[in-house]
Parts: C-alpha cells; structure tokens; sequence
C-alpha cells in the first residue's frame, strides 16, 4: 500500500473516493423528514377534522400545534444526541441540511407566537412560505431533481391560501407535508438501504 | 522540473482517506474502511501517519463500550491535497 501507484491511478483514487463520499447517504437519512412530515401532517388532518366535522371551532388546537411542535424538538434533540454518539459520515450536505431546518424550527415558533389569537389562521400559510424556501434550498443541496416538484406543488398550495376558506388550510398543510417532507423522507430512508447504510 | 509528489500522499489508501475526508466534515473509522477496502490494521497504521504529519485531525472516545475513532482533514491536509493535485495535474500535462 505504499508508493506503488502512478499518476493515472492517483487520479482514479480521487475521483473515485470523492464520488462516493458525495454521494454517500447516511442511514435514517430521511428520519427528520419523515418525524415531522407525520407530525404535522396528523395535527392538520385532526385539525380540519374538528373544525370541519366536528361541533367545535377549533378551539384548543393552538394547544395542540404547541404540544406537536414541542413534542418534535424533544425527539430531534433525543436523535441528535444518538447520531452524534455514533456519527458514521458527517457530510457537508447534512450539515448545511441541519442548518436550515433548524433555522426555520426557529421561524416557525416564532411565527406561532407572532400570528396567535385573531390572526391565527395566517400561520397556515406563513409557515408554508417559509417551509417552501427552506424545501427548495435543501432539494438543491440533496440534488433530487423530482424534489422539484414538491417545491412546485407548495408554490400552488401557496397560492391556494389566497382562494380557498380557513377551513381548507390545513389541508393545504396536510398536502405540503406529504410532498415536501414524507415522500422525500421515505425516499432519502431507500436510497440510503441501496447504498448499504442500514 | 517536475515537483515531486508528496509521499505521505502518494500511497493507495492514504490518498484514498484523504479524498474522503476532503468531500465530508468528519468520518469514523469504519466509514473509511468501509469505503477503502482497508484492513482495520493497515487503515489504522496509514490514519497515525496522517495524524502525525497534521493532515487529519482524529478524535478518539469511548461510547459505552465501544471505542470510537472519528477523523476530519485539517486546513494543512486541504493545503497538502491541493497540492499533490497541482503537480499531479503538471505530470499529466508533461
């Protein structure tokens, strides 16, 4: 294993190394995603069950958002922990990844406290606007291109705040959590046992 | 003239260590043999080589019962890497 290869080899090597660690998915590479995909996507679908169905008119469901919210921080921060003790690969792109979205877990408890009361249900659409950038950025980190398409689809989802009744919007939620965070997140979870990290 | 090529470098598996540890932020030990190939004895001579010249940085812990060796490129590794580049680039353009 010592000096016993020529430049064309050292070339291959690099390039050969630099693609796989590259291309390298971790294994649970989609677990954030898919924590809070099914988070959010089960509270608005309860949400638009109670308030389209049921007698009441929603309240309590702040509570309830609060709980979610502070029920996924506790198990990102308990996963966290876990993958820092056994880290594997740290790559750039989950770095950069973890950033962002933890840059918009603090704009979405933000806006929940800015947009509560009377202008509660504008948090709907805040949070998706928020959501769909942080989507788009990490859809080019990731380099899945049919990513594109969920970003796509939150784009309209965006537009359809402006014409459908409160009541519709956490089904517009509902919708974006399934495109942009659980099919990704199952899909990042499939490409990562392909590639043997499970 | 040619520059010579760094020898700490110019070795299969060291070269190939450091090429991985350039694309991510950190990797642990079986990570790197994972992708090497390498025996655990061999990988761990090369990384002490790397460790001692400051082209890697390797963090060594126990976690409950397991030891564990997490190692990341250092600023002197990317400046060594570029280089080794640099004059593999002029060999091949001779």
């Amino acid at each position: 294993m010592e000096n016993n290869i020529n430049e064309q080899e050292s070339l291959r090597i690099i390039s050969e190394m630099i693609s796989t660690a590259r291309g390298n998915m971790k294994k649970g590479a989609g677990k954030h995603f898919l924590l809070w995909g099914y988070l959010i996507f089960l509270a608005s679908i309860a949400h638009f069950v109670l308030i389209n169905f049921t007698a009441s008119r929603g309240e309590g469901i702040g509570l309830i958002w609060l709980g979610v919210t502070a029920f996924g921080i506790l198990i990102s921060v308990i996963m966290g922990i876990r993958d820092y003790r056994d880290p594997g690969v740290v790559t750039y792109i989950g770095s950069i990844s973890l950033r962002i979205w933890a840059g918009f877990m603090v704009c979405l408890v933000a806006i929940m406290i800015l947009l509560r009361g009377e202008a509660g249900w504008y948090t709907y659409p805040a949070i998706t606007f928020i959501y769909t950038y942080a989507l788009y950025i990490s859809t080019a980190l990731y380099k899945i291109r049919w990513m594109y398409i969920s970003v796509a689809v939150c784009v309209v989802c965006l537009l359809l705040y402006n014409t459908v009744s409160f009541s519709y919007y956490p089904l517009l939620m509902a919708l974006v959590m399934l495109v942009g965070n659980i099919l990704p997140g199952h899909y990042l979870n499939y490409k990562a046992k392909v590639q043997g990290n499970v | 003239m040619f520059k010579e090529l760094d020898p700490l470098l110019h070795s299969q598996l060291r070269l190939a260590v450091m090429s991985l540890l350039l694309s991510v932020e950190e990797a642990d030990f079986v990570f790197l043999r994972e992708k090497t190939g390498a025996t655990a004895g061999n990988l761990s001579v090369q990384l002490d080589k790397l460790n001692e010249a400051g082209y890697i940085k390797v963090r060594k812990y126990i976690d409950g019962k397991r030891p564990r060796t997490v190692c990341k490129i250092t600023k002197a590794g990317v400046d060594a890497f570029d280089a080794y580049v640099k004059v593999l680039q002029s060999y091949i353009k001779k």
